[in-house]
């Protein structure tokens, strides 16, 4: 099959999905391991509950918002390039 | 937003500049009517408005779902956002407004996933122009994000000159326990080095907040808004390639897109909100008692 297309666009778009790709490999892990932890501590402690779901969403946001990083700026690339 | 759909040439970052250059109403000084400012008036009305009729609706001791609504809304605010964050004395100012934003950014998003009639597209149907619905989130738009996020990073500073005073509030920066600069002495180059590093790192961090409180609440609404869009259009995406097994595609996208729209009206879009004006209570909180 002959290649067809703009070869610069399907680059970038490549690039953006890579980018976003392995930007959301290291928080996806983090993410895991907050809500693992917490669920370990709400299993030994069942009392403090409140307070460690409070901080849970707290840790998962800070977590997650580094995905939003990557895709950020695999977005910006796209549209200066 | 869902209107890219239709288009071949996807640009993610164009769906969320052109509306500015398609103002309703055309005013100086880019102060144009357009959908990101109905969007946001919306917004504030409706969180002005909800929690006032319940109110005039009467509070009673025995109350309505409404009124157990609101009481959880206030209550979730009051100590899982404001109590953790702020110290007492910081309470009586800085409550209202990490409540205020709680409730307005929640209100934007949830409004967020309503579809609306405000694209300024229109489709034909029985004869009659009926205008095209979409989703589309005042919160999922920097300018929108940075100026919330820019309240909060003015008052921190402001707060913690005015509890600290100049001198003390910059000297808590600088964690305590650093091997003193002491000019002359032995040790005293390394001492310094040290400093300036930490310096430059606190400093850093400070600016580090500003763009990681705006990008969160930022990027989470486009990425929501364009995941359901991609997941309730994978068909048409893939129409053109893959002509009738795109139909096949679309069986298996359709639901997971309502999933996902479901996920992000009901959990991020309040997660976010709760975020938000959880970081802002502990920002503020933080400049106001440097020691916790």
């Amino acid at each position: 099959m002959a290649v067809q297309g703009d070869v610069n666009t399907a680059a970038k778009t490549i690039v953006l999905g890579l980018a976003t790709g392995f930007g959301a490999i290291g928080p996806g892990i983090g993410v895991g391991i907050i809500f693992g932890k917490t669920i370990e501590a709400v299993g030994r402690q069942p009392e403090l509950r409140g307070q460690l779901t409070g901080m849970m969403w707290l840790g998962f946001a800070l977590t997650e918002a580094i995905v939003f990083y990557a895709l950020g700026m695999a977005f910006v690339a796209y549209a200066i390039t | 937003m869902l209107s890219l759909l239709a288009t071949s040439d996807f640009n993610p970052v164009s769906e969320f500049t052109d509306f500015i250059n398609h103002p309703y109403v055309d005013l100086p000084l880019g102060l144009d009517i357009n959908k990101g400012v109905v969007y946001l008036w919306l917004s504030a009305a409706t969180a002005i408005l909800v929690p006032l009729l319940i109110i005039r609706k009467g509070l009673k001791a025995k109350p309505s779902r409404w009124q157990t609504f609101l009481e959880l809304v206030y209550d979730t605010a009051y100590t899982q956002i404001a109590k953790a964050g702020l110290p007492e004395e910081g309470m009586r100012i800085w409550f209202p407004y990490v409540g205020t934003c709680f409730i307005f950014i929640w209100a934007m998003n949830v409004i967020g996933f309503i579809p609306l009639p405000f694209s300024g597209e229109s489709v034909q149907l029985l004869g009659v122009d009926v205008p095209k619905l979409q989703i589309y989130a005042a919160s999922a738009n920097l300018s929108v994000a940075l100026t919330l996020t820019l309240v909060t990073f003015v008052a921190t500073h402001v707060e913690g000159i005015r509890y600290n005073g100049v001198v003390g509030y910059f000297k808590s920066w600088i964690p305590a326990g650093l091997p003193p600069v002491r000019p002359l002495r032995a040790g005293s180059v390394g001492a310094a080095i040290l400093f300036g590093l930490i310096a430059v790192v606190e400093v850093l961090s400070q600016f580090v907040r500003l763009v990681s409180l705006s990008f969160r609440l930022f990027f989470n609404m486009l990425a929501g808004h364009l995941v359901i869009a991609v997941f309730l259009g994978v068909g048409a995406l893939m129409a053109a390639s893959l002509g009738n097994a795109a139909f096949a595609v679309h069986i298996i996208g359709f639901p997971m897109g309502v999933a996902l729209y479901l996920l992000e009206a009901t959990l991020i879009a309040a997660l976010q909100a709760y975020i938000f004006a959880a970081l802002s209570a502990i920002y503020i909180g933080g400049a106001i008692h440097p020691e916790h």
